[in-house]
Order: C-alpha cells, then structure tokens, then sequence
C-alpha cells in the first residue's frame, strides 16, 4: 500500500506499507527488539553508550518526496493531478499563500503566490474574529486550478498562461470541494455561509459584468421546534453521484449532523441525521458502496449508511482529530491521517479491524492513497519472475515429427 | 519425582502428598541456591554470566514498542520543535504566567495555587470572578502580552485538575492532579526562596511527552540562580508526572544532600489540544479514551 501525506511542516512523505506483514507480526518483532535492546542496556559496560533504538515497524518506509520543516510552508489542502504528458503531481497550496506544483519525485513544476496571504487580517464576522487566511479547497486538472479561502476568494486559473476567473464568495467558508469528474464544479459552505455549487468555466474574467449563476444553492432548515433559526456551520462537502447538473451531495456540519441535498428534489436538505456527539470535521464518501465516513474533533472517525442514516461503529484506536480519510481502490480498506502524527489503515467491513499503521513524525493535514501502485502478493511475485525467466531463454528449434510410418526392416 | 496432584481424588491424601512435595521443591531449591552461591564465591564470572543473562522483565523494560519514541539523532524532529509554538521561549522569551481558579474557590485550591505562586518564578495569582468566561479571560491575557495561562479546578473544594494554557496560539495541555501535599504538611521540609530553580524534566520520551515537557519547561525562566539551590522536578513514568522540589546541598565532593521544599503532586495528561483551550469545538492533538488502552505495557508519554 502506498500513501502520500502532506503535513503542517510543508513536506510531502510517501509512505509504503507492506500489507503482507501484518501489524500484529511486525508488533511482535518490535518487542523481540525491545527486549534484546533492555538487555544489552543492563549489560552495558561502564562508559558505553546503548545502541540508538530502532524506532521504526517491520514493513512500512517512509521517505520525503519533497520538502524540508517549514511552518509557513505547511499544507493546507493537497491533491493530485496530472502535469504536462502523464506525469503524475501533487498540487499543494500552503499556509503562506504558495500553490504550487510538485511532481511525484520532488520536482517543483509550478508555483503562484498570492500576494494577499501576506496582509494582516481581522474581520469580526458573526461573533467570532477571522485572524488569517487560509485555503479551504483546491483542485488540479490538467489545464486548470481552482482554490478558495476561507474569505471567500475562489480562483480558477489556468497553469500555461496566468489569466485567472476570480469570485467572490461570502466570508467565513470552511470547505470547497470538487466534483470527481467534471473539476471545474466546485460546492463551497462554510460558517452562516450556506451550501452553493458553482461552475467555475461559467465565471467571468476579472472585472467583467453579469453576476454568475450557482448550479445549486441549499437553503437552511425548517426552524427547530422552538421556533429558532437553525445555524449554519458547514464543515465537510462530498459530491455523492456522477450527475454535475443536478449534484447530490453530502455534508458535514460542526453541530453534529450529517445532511444529504439533491439538486433535483428540493433545496433543503433531502436527509438531516445527528449522529455524532462531537462536531464532525470531515467527511469521505465510499465511491463503492452508499456509505459515509466522518471524523470530529476528537479521533473518532466513524462509519455510517447513506441511505438510512444509521451508524454502524467507530474505528477505534485513533488518539488524535483526523483530518483526512482517503479509501482504497477497492473500497475494502480506509486510511486515516491526523493530529496524532500516524496514518492508520483499517479495513471497511463489518469488523473495522486496525491493519497497520505508519508513524509520520508530522502532524498530517492531508493523506492520498496511491491507487497506481500495485501490491504483489508473494505468489504473483514468484509468478512474474518465473514469466521473466522463461522470456530470457532462447527458443528451442521445434522438432518436427514425421508423419510418415518407418519402413519395418524385415 | 513429582505427581501431580490434581490426579489424586481423595483430598485429604491430595493435601498430604501436596504438603510433601511443597517442602521437598523448597529445599531442593535451597540446596541448589547454597551450591550456586558457593561456585560463584570461588568463580565471580559465574555469577557475571548469570546476571547477564537472568535481566528481569519490569514494567519499564517490557514497554510496548512506540514509533512515537523520539530518537536524540533524529534531525526532522528537531527541526520540527525548533519552530513549534514554543520556538519564542526557546529563543529568549521571558515567560509571564498568570494562574488563576475555577470561580469559588476554597481554601485548599487557594493553598495549593500559592504554593504553585511560590515555585514559578515571575508569577501572578488573580482572584478568578463570576464575570468573565474563560475564553474571554484568554483573550484579556493575550491582549497583555502573557505567555501562560494556568487554571486550576476545583471539585467537591479540592483542587482536581490543572489546564495548561500556552499563549498566544499554542497547545492547551488538561492534566489530572492527585496526591496534593502541600509544603507544611511534608516532614522535615526546607523554606523556599524567590532565586529561580533549576528544571529536571525527566523520562518524556515520544514526541508527545516532548510537547508537554517543552509546555512545563515555558512557564520557567531560561537562565536559573544556580545560587538559590533550588530545583524542580518534573519525573515522568509510565503517564504520570510527578513533581517534587528540593533543596541539595553538595557535602564534601562526595555526595548531595536533598531537603523537600514541596509542594508535592502528581498530574496525569486527560487531553492535549492544538490552539486555545475550546473543548467543544477545538481539535485535539491527544484526548485520553479506554479503547487506547490496549495492553498494560503501553504509555503515551
């Protein structure tokens, strides 16, 4: 298995986990290690320094594709994207206003700095002080980038020239996402900033005329049963079908629930569930099975069903907020990466068993599973080099067997 | 030879011949302890090669295996807190505390914040009143240019726990606190004096512990009066943190004199939290839970 983080220091790790050795073996080595290292420590002659421990599991490496420790540089968003003929990238944008471009193997490839990260911000808004700027949401595809900040500013740019389709959002937006196949659509809610899906190919340059029109605007809940105004804190966004003209969508809000809209049905929210005790921060729909993952602030990331709003369980064992889940290919296996500095891998089925983890030494603001690398199991291993060996000899002459009875000497 | 016993139905025969065999296992162990003692008088390297090879398994040895264990060589970790939120302190910051209280205090949490007054240097009680909420009382200090926020809680009028606030963006650490004694009530203790002391910051070990211990290392100045003979000890084992203050005295080049100045107490870390103290709606780096608790060998400090 092979994931790639991006954490609060600016570096980009990649992250190979060996899914034949299982987390109990390699825990199992560990303390065979542990205790040999306790006994050379009690044998430790006079002076001697003890042997740096080991601190690493049997099974995982982890290496960094780029970067070095740089808080202004952390990563706030990440995702991939592919540059230029088929070489695949990572596009980041960092705390200090930076998008850039780095390929899979460090390479820089882009860069834009945007000039307003470096003002001093504070905005009173709703009761609370917006003390910075921060990216809410970016994407990449192969021509284009569109990023949002938290102050609304959302930017569809173009990679080859620098023309750029600028809007403005209101304050205070907590999360932008992308549609999965057309990355030009984008949904953004926030803070009192209710749900909307834009296109951004239909916003005007710069400076232009007409306002643009939103693909979907969700509008807020009946009142509640005392009659109050219900508030509006959207925290996490997940298109759910392959429709762009009439999206639906999931969404995640700091007041515990879990809302599903359909552009075509109405703009309220078709489903409004509570179903966690903690604001939820992030959400990841599986794109195999109608199901949903959210995470709080408290590392419990839990697993429920689309359809009906029940909550199957909790991935257990997280100690800190996770603030990314990526899934497998195959839907069978979730990542999850956050403040407790470990990228832990758990299987999706009924049981939710832990099966490995990764210690990243950073706190991780974004995991990716590589859905390209493929893990070979030892037999297809064997197979493949028994394929290889046969390729490299030559070719026997083939005899050819006569047809023709053999005369019998008589 | 040993029968098992287990096989023998009559009990009172079971108890006899289990009675037997308890003394005969106890004197051959005697018998073979006595032969064992005399080879070794007459070969210590014997006995050199029998304690190299018997090490005990304690709780301290047999810890689970933890990547979070920060290695000294590791250059990314160091890196890494060397632009932490407590970068400032490390580079020159004069620490400014403020402690204050849950709103009513009693007696015994005001007793324990003083001697809290006595041990940081440079420190300021303010009474805590009913008008302001916490976070609004962080947003006063920050506006004061103050680097520390200590609150301590009171329950059922004892002082309970103990919240960490690091201003002005950094972790909020909300720690357990047990076994409160105060200065007066330890035997035989020394008189403290306002010289600033030397820290000991002992056994935090993963990069968490790093974090808390570099949190209690802010609230002291950098630079100690060597010549007050003070110090302070914050000694990690196994998640709890015990903190103890002495007074040494050197005798002769030869050994250290120790007097307890106190107050003496334990903290245990409940949660660790990224930013200010928000506990609805703020993300924590580290929250306590049962399910982390997978096996007896396993700490997080």
């Amino acid at each position: 298995m092979r994931f790639y983080t991006g954490d609060e220091s600016g570096l980009i790790k990649c992250i190979d986990i060996d899914a034949n050795v299982s987390l109990l073996e390699a825990q199992a080595q560990a303390a065979k290690r542990t205790k040999a290292a306790a006994k050379a420590k009690a044998n430790l002659k006079a002076g001697e320094q003890a042997a740096a421990a080991d601190t690493s599991l049997a099974g995982v490496e982890i290496r960094t594709v780029d970067g070095r420790v740089n808080r202004s540089n952390g990563i706030q968003q990440m995702c991939t994207t592919k540059w230029a003929t088929n070489d695949r990238a990572f596009a980041v944008a960092r705390k200090n206003g930076n998008i850039d471009v780095v390929g899979f193997e460090g390479e820089q490839l882009f860069t834009y700095t945007d000039e307003k990260f470096a003002e001093r911000v504070s905005i009173k808004h709703n009761g609370r002080t917006i003390n910075e700027r921060s990216y809410v949401g970016l994407s990449a595809s192969d021509s284009h980038f569109l990023s949002c900040t938290n102050m609304g500013e959302v930017r569809y740019q173009s990679f080859a020239t620098s023309e750029a389709k600028l809007m403005k959002l209101p304050l205070d937006a907590c999360r932008m996402r992308t549609h999965n196949e057309r990355s030009s659509v984008f949904a953004v809610g926030g803070r009192e900033h209710e749900l909307s899906v834009w296109d951004a190919e239909t916003l005007q340059e710069s400076g232009a005329g007409a306002k643009p029109t939103p693909i979907f605007r969700a509008k807020n809940v009946a009142n509640d049963f005392l009659n109050l105004r219900v508030p509006v804190w959207i925290t996490d966004i997940q298109f759910t079908s392959e429709d762009a003209t009439n999206p639906t969508l999931a969404v995640s809000t700091g007041h515990k629930q879990i809302r599903l809209y359909d552009a075509r049905a109405q703009q309220r929210p078709v489903n409004d569930w509570e179903v966690s005790k903690h604001p939820i921060y992030h959400l990841q729909a599986s794109h195999v099975r109608p199901e949903l993952y959210f995470a709080d602030n408290m590392g419990n990331v839990q697993q429920m069903d689309m359809r009906t709003g029940h909550v199957f369980g909790a991935f257990k064992g997280i100690a800190g907020a996770v603030k990314s889940i990526s899934l497998s290919e195959d839907g069978a296996k979730i990542a999850v990466a956050g403040l407790d500095r470990y990228v832990r891998v758990f299987e999706t089925g009924s049981m939710r068993r832990p099966l490995h983890r990764a210690y990243v030494k950073q706190r991780v603001s974004h995991v990716v599973w590589d859905w390209e690398h493929k893990d070979f199991s030892t037999q297809e291993i064997e197979e493949q080099e028994a394929e290889d060996i046969w390729e490299t000899m030559d070719k026997a002459a083939l005899k050819k067997k006569s047809n023709k009875r053999k005369a019998v000497a008589i | 030879m040993l029968v098992p016993t287990s096989e023998i139905k009559n009990k009172a025969k079971r108890g006899e011949v289990y009675a037997k065999q308890r003394t005969e296992k106890g004197k051959a162990k005697r018998q073979r302890r006595q032969e064992q003692k005399k080879e070794e008088l007459a070969n210590p390297e014997l006995r050199e090669a029998r304690l190299r090879e018997n090490v005990p398994a304690t709780q301290e040895n047999t810890r689970e295996f933890d990547e979070a264990i920060v290695n000294e060589t590791d250059e990314e970790v160091a890196e890494d807190e060397g632009e932490d939120e407590f970068a400032a302190y490390f580079n020159g910051q004069t620490p400014k505390v403020l402690i204050t209280t849950t709103p009513n205090a009693g007696k015994r949490t005001t007793g324990f914040v003083k001697e809290l007054v006595s041990v940081i240097p440079d420190i300021e009680y303010i009474k805590r009143g009913k008008k302001f909420e916490l976070q609004q009382i962080i947003q006063f200090c920050k506006n004061r240019d103050y680097t520390d926020l200590v609150v301590v809680t009171e329950d059922h009028k004892e002082p309970t726990h103990v919240t960490l606030i690091h201003l002005p963006e950094g972790p909020t650490a909300h720690f357990r606190l047990t076994r409160v004694k105060g200065g007066k009530e330890i035997s035989g203790h020394a008189r403290a004096t306002s010289h600033y002391p030397e820290l000991i910051l002992n056994q935090f070990s993963t990069r968490l512990g790093h974090t808390v211990g570099r949190m209690f290392a802010a609230l002291f100045p950098q630079v100690p009066e060597f010549q007050g003979r003070q110090v302070a000890t914050f000694h990690n084992q196994r998640d709890f943190i015990f903190f103890r203050r002495h007074r040494y005295v050197f005798k002769s080049g030869k050994r250290v004199d120790l007097q307890e100045i106190g107050p003496r107490f334990t903290l245990r870390l409940r949660w660790l939290q990224k930013g200010l103290y928000d506990p609805l709606n703020g993300e924590y780096e580290w929250a306590y839970k049962a399910d982390l608790e997978t096996s007896r060998r396993r700490v997080f400090l």
